[in-house]
């Protein structure tokens, strides 16, 4: 491998790794609120990336004009399964079990949904081709477009989190929920707007994948995995973590995929993911949990 | 007094009806295949591995608090094992899978040895990503399962004969869980379940019995995965790790009642009977439907059937004196 290949897959890397770190930071939000993962995150991610590329095809919707929309379809999914599904989980003992068994029923609708609706494929939209070159090196635009939409996403999140009101709560739920609950917060609601959110974020994480990648309905459990390897490799409830974390995992894929193959480029995720927990349990970046 | 006689009697009654019930269900399921059309055993064949890899779910899932979503990992180590000994060695089918199972405990040692220390959505994610991996490690390791090309087997077995290996399966699926449940070892996975760190300052190896339940439910699903592929004669990484069968299994078990000894078996077959008219109606649809009825059962029967009937006998049972004391949701 000479210096301008192992540059170009530092850039391809990096900026897959972009949109991981949005992918991220749904799963990492409600993770740190609720104490529970989605098992359909990356089945949300999947069906925001269908509904880009069926806007696209259907209407010639620009996927960038399509990227609200989705936040807006994630947002509310979310909401649905929080108030009607999750929300009525009594909170014993065995709600966190009860909680992923419900979130693995709802991955399957999802996929199942998604079959019905879009067909069994991998599709992709392919709205604008070519790249920039810049010091001797390709930028494809779409990832550039991407990477960017989903450093501005992660950046407004960060904004809303630490500068709202809102945002003040989701974070007091997320580190103490008794004291939030003496202070007034409300936290039934900020569960359903914090599920709500991180739906959306998955969504919108799909949008800007499929500019990249093919997609097809059955691949969501993959992404789930690896969004939560990047939480877990970043550290929970850590935001420049999540983006390390990210971008690593982005970087391991591009160069397994280039000296190895595609194939265990997809499984690095899960190997990363392993790795870290069984090594430093807390995250690279994270802190100790109790 | 009187009543409490009475009682009793009721009690001994329901218990020797319990007892000829299950007589009877031995008795139909031996002598079935020799008047049964070739659908119906083939589909209670399908319930057999069904039935017995929801057992294997119940004793890791059940009893302990520990919730797998990659029971399917073990399903098609044990598959991928039998073809490769039969398409290559030419091993006799018995051996076979039995060899597949063997092999599938072997690896449940330092898979579990990995996972266990994982607790939560940490343990469930890397068990579903387990999943994933060795569906891609078997899609990639072409020179010994040749990829997403598959391996075919010589189509040798009798259905009858698979038949009797999946209810002699779930027969001893039913025996080691009601071993397991009345065991100390049944005792020690309950209170990991109900609080480990409970569980471990009384003395419990937590770490040893967690393992152990871990490597015993990996041996129903390799079992399983290795008459599936019998059946099949053909095996792949679609057909060895099948999303959908996940889903299916576990759906058994909390139908019936997770960590019951009977649940799996109850769940499974109303479970399958009512499929069977469903799924031939809907196919297309089948895993929506399943991940509805999971939300369903989980919303509206979060303990089950068993636990349901169980607790209604009990209040019939006492119409005096204090009230039964509600079993926390486990």
């Amino acid at each position: 491998m000479d210096a301008r290949t192992f540059l170009q897959l530092l850039v391809n890397g990096t900026m897959v790794g972009g949109v991981y770190g949005l992918m991220s930071l749904g799963i990492n939000l409600v993770w740190g609120v609720m104490g529970v993962v989605n098992l359909a995150h990356g089945d949300v991610i999947m069906a925001g990336g269908f509904l880009a590329f069926w806007l696209f095809t259907r209407f010639g919707v620009n996927p960038l004009v399509a990227l609200p929309i989705g936040i807006a379809a994630g947002l509310c999914l979310g909401i649905l399964v929080q108030r009607f599904l999750l929300g009525r989980v009594p909170p014993d003992r065995g709600a966190v079990k009860t909680s992923l068994l419900m979130t693995f029923g709802v991955s399957y609708v999802i996929i199942n949904g998604a079959q019905l609706l879009w067909g069994n494929e991998f599709q992709t939209v392919m709205f604008l081709g070519g790249s920039w070159h810049v010091g001797g090196l390709d930028f494809a635009k779409t990832r550039v477009i991407a990477f960017a939409a989903a450093g501005f996403i992660s950046v407004s999140l960060w904004a809303f989190l630490q500068y709202t009101f809102t945002g003040r709560a989701v974070r007091a739920v997320s580190q103490h929920p008794d004291g939030a609950l003496v202070c007034g917060i409300d936290i039934p609601r900020i569960r359903v707007l914090t599920f709500g959110l991180g739906s959306a974020l998955a969504a919108a994480a799909g949008v800007l994948l499929v500019m990249i990648f093919a997609i097809s309905p059955s691949m969501g459990t993959g992404y789930t995995v690896r969004s939560f390897a990047v939480t877990v490799i970043g550290g929970l409830g850590s935001f420049p973590g999540a983006l390390a974390g990210a971008v690593m995992l982005g970087l391991a894929e591009v160069f397994t995929g280039y000296l190895f193959s595609a194939q265990i480029a997809n499984g690095i995720a899960f190997l990363l993911f392993l790795a870290v927990l069984l090594v430093r349990p807390q995250g690279l970046l994270g802190m100790k949990r109790v | 007094m009187a009543t409490r006689d009475a009682r009793g009697d009721r009690v001994a009654v329901r218990i020797r009806i319990g007892w000829a019930a299950l007589a009877v269900g031995i008795a139909v399921v031996a002598v079935l295949p020799f008047f049964a059309s070739d659908y119906l055993v083939g589909f209670f064949f399908t319930t057999f591995l069904f039935v017995s890899m929801a057992y294997g779910w119940n004793l890791v899932s059940g009893f302990t608090a520990y919730v797998s979503f990659g029971q399917m990992s073990f399903f098609g180590i044990g598959a991928y094992t039998l073809a490769i000994l039969v398409s290559r060695n030419a091993w006799p089918w018995p051996i076979a899978v039995l060899a597949g199972t063997a092999t599938a405990a072997v690896l449940a040692v330092p898979l579990g040895w990995a996972m266990l220390r994982l607790r939560g959505p940490y343990f469930a994610l890397g068990m579903l990503g387990l999943t994933q991996v060795l569906a891609m490690v078997a899609s990639a390791w072409i020179s010994v399962t040749r990829g997403g090309e598959g391996i075919y087997l010589p189509p040798e077995a009798t259905l009858r004969q698979l038949y009797y290996a999946g209810a002699a399966l779930v027969a001893v699926a039913v025996v080691v869980t009601w071993a397991v449940d009345r065991s100390a070892f049944g005792l020690r996975l309950r209170s990991i379940g109900e609080d480990e760190l409970a569980a471990e300052a009384m003395g419990v190896d937590t770490t040893m019995a967690k393992l152990a339940s871990f490597v015993l439910a990996s041996t129903f699903p390799a079992m399983a995965g290795g008459l599936y592929a019998w059946r099949l004669s053909y095996i792949d990484p679609a057909s060895a790790f099948p999303a959908g069968y996940e889903v299916q299994t576990i759906l058994m078990a909390i139908f019936g009642g997770a960590g019951t000894v009977w649940g799996p078996l109850i769940g499974g077959f109303l479970f399958t009977a009512v499929g069977e008219v469903l799924w031939a109606k809907f196919a297309e649809v089948h895993l929506l439907l399943f991940g509805v009825m999971i939300l369903i059962v989980l919303l509206f029967l979060p303990e089950g059937i068993i636990p349901l009937l169980r607790r209604r006998r009990m209040r019939r049972r006492a119409p005096v004196g204090p009230a039964p004391i509600r079993e926390e949701a486990a």
